[in-house]
């Protein structure tokens, strides 16, 4: 048994010194690498509390599949990416141009996942328009003419010949729309999103 | 190489010294394999010192997860053994409880020459004549007002939506709020009514249905299996259910009045003033009326007569002129 495998199964058994051990290990690598995105300290650090806390509280669904490694840096990485996402969707105007890719992202992904994935920054942008498509045209029309395209909701609602309510109301349902779009495809919350979105789903016993 | 890579796990490498390394280790799968074998090693290193970052951290992640956790479990096992052994306590003593309740009657006896004033939980009052036998469950009683008796005994049943019954024998008495009387023995049960209105069945002739007015005597006699309904010409035989009357030195038209209302039957007196003015003191306890009326007679100058109504009560000359 490897110790990487050791470790895990001593956390899965709520081993607080194993799960030390491991934090204290990987907490630098973690931190920089999500202050690559997030600009702001302190929720640079409440992303990989979080993360950690959400790891340990699930420690005994967490699956010997792969290392606690690519675990913890999945999880973080998908807080990222729904931090991103409320940034970008409160902004008056949608950044949607390609930013400048954060090249040392991949080394990070290398060390934790030992593959290269897609940039969070292309990401972001095409999670983003896809949730923009599966939006009703009307609401999606608003959206973009606001959004997108940055003008003005008064513009906007004299242009559409609609009041500025309906205009307001239409952003919001768009935000929370792309809000549980990209929440269910990035699950920062738990380790197992499957099996949450079915409990959801059952009826209550 | 490797002090960029211990820089780079340790938090401390440049960005320029970061991309440096993501250049070595894209260059191929040796040094992919020779970053992973640095990492491995700088895990195990037990000198080695972490970032003051990672300290704080970890303080933080112990102070909010993993103590508060410790002490919450503790404290929750802790309460729920509390709780079971509450709950547990609780269900035997409920049922103890309630099955020995439900078999434990209130029995009130009374001996010969003893009169007994019996409040119930619904403050009505029963008392009991010598040699009686009132019985009832005090659980039971909160949602069926029913009592057993055997004897005699006076209710005076306090008002309530629910129905009072009173079992003698074969015979329920059943009322919501009067006064009344009950004298049974094995051979007779009979009920006088003195105030409100009784219901009477039967325990096993379902049919079997009588009302009661005031001032009714009904009479159910056990070997023919029948009822006799009559009205009574006075309270004689609930007098014993009284306080004593006594009475010092008053005038004799008042003490008629209350001798009337006592027995239920009415006194006229003689238009004479030396009639009314005389004081009479006495102590009348449940005799019959007959008894009393002679005892006056003897010990006073007058003379009671009984009509069709009323008792008629004039003086007697006779004594009067020896008594001058």
């Amino acid at each position: 048994m490897s110790v990487d495998k050791l470790l895990f199964e001593l956390i899965r058994k709520g081993d607080v010194n194993a799960f030390e051990h491991f934090y204290r290990n990987s907490y630098m690598r973690l931190f920089n690498y999500v202050s690559l995105f997030v600009k702001d300290e302190d929720d640079v650090k409440d992303i990989v509390q979080d993360s950690f806390i959400n790891i340990w509280n699930n420690r005994c669904e967490l699956r010997l599949e792969k290392s606690i490694e690519s675990f913890v840096f999945k999880s973080i990485r998908n807080r990222c990416i729904n931090y991103l996402r409320d940034k970008e969707i409160h902004n008056r105007h949608l950044n949607c141009i390609a930013k400048e890719i954060k090249d040392v992202q991949f080394l990070s992904e290398n060390d934790f996942n030992g593959f290269e994935e897609e940039p969070i920054e292309y990401l972001i942008q095409r999670e983003l328009k896809e949730a923009c498509e599966q939006l009703s045209p009307k609401c999606r029309e608003v959206f973009e003419m606001c959004k997108f395209e940055g003008r003005l909701q008064k513009e906007v609602a004299e242009e559409l010949n609609i009041s500025v309510k309906a205009i307001e109301r239409h952003i919001s349902n768009a935000k929370k729309h792309i809000r549980i779009h990209i929440e269910s495809k990035y699950p920062g919350q738990s380790l197992i999103p499957a099996i949450l979105i079915g409990c959801i789903n059952l009826p209550m016993l | 190489m490797e002090s960029k890579i211990t820089k780079y796990l340790q938090g401390t490498a440049s960005p320029d010294e970061q991309s440096e390394l993501l250049k070595f280790i894209r260059a191929s799968n040796k040094n992919r394999e020779y970053f992973q074998l640095q990492k491995e090693k700088w895990k195990l290193d037990s000198k080695k010192v972490y970032h003051f970052r990672t300290d704080n951290a970890w303080k933080e992640f112990e102070k909010t997860v993993v103590l508060k956790r410790y002490s919450n479990r503790k404290l929750k096992i802790f309460l729920l053994t509390v709780a079971s052994v509450v709950i547990t306590a609780l269900c035997v003593t409920t049922i103890l409880f309630y099955s020995t309740a439900m078999n434990q009657d209130v029995l009130v006896q009374t001996r010969l020459k003893q009169k007994l004033e019996v409040t119930l939980p619904d403050s009505s009052k029963v008392i009991l004549n010598e040699n009686t036998t009132l019985s009832y469950n005090p659980l039971q009683f909160i949602f069926s007002r029913r009592v057993s008796m055997e004897g005699e005994a006076f209710f005076d049943i306090r008002p309530d939506n629910l129905k009072f019954i009173v079992n003698s024998g074969p015979i329920n008495i059943e009322v919501l709020g009067t006064k009344f009387n009950v004298n049974s023995d094995s051979e007779n049960v009979d009920v006088l009514l003195e105030e409100g209105s009784v219901m009477l069945t039967h325990d096993v002739n379902k049919d079997f249905k009588q009302i009661l007015v005031p001032g009714e005597l009904a009479s159910y006699t056990y070997s023919l299996n029948e009822l006799h309904v009559d009205k009574v010409t006075s309270w004689e035989n609930i007098v014993w259910s009284k306080e004593d009357l006594q009475v010092k030195n008053i005038a004799l038209d008042k003490f008629f009045v209350e001798l009337g209302l006592r027995y239920g039957v009415k006194f006229e007196l003689d238009a004479n003033d030396s009639l009314r003015n005389l004081k009479v003191s006495l102590t009348v306890k449940d005799d019959t009326l007959a008894d009393i009326l002679d005892v006056i007679q003897l010990s006073m100058p007058i003379v009671i007569t009984k009509e069709r109504t009323a008792y008629k009560v004039v003086l007697d000359e006779k004594r009067i002129s020896l008594i001058r």
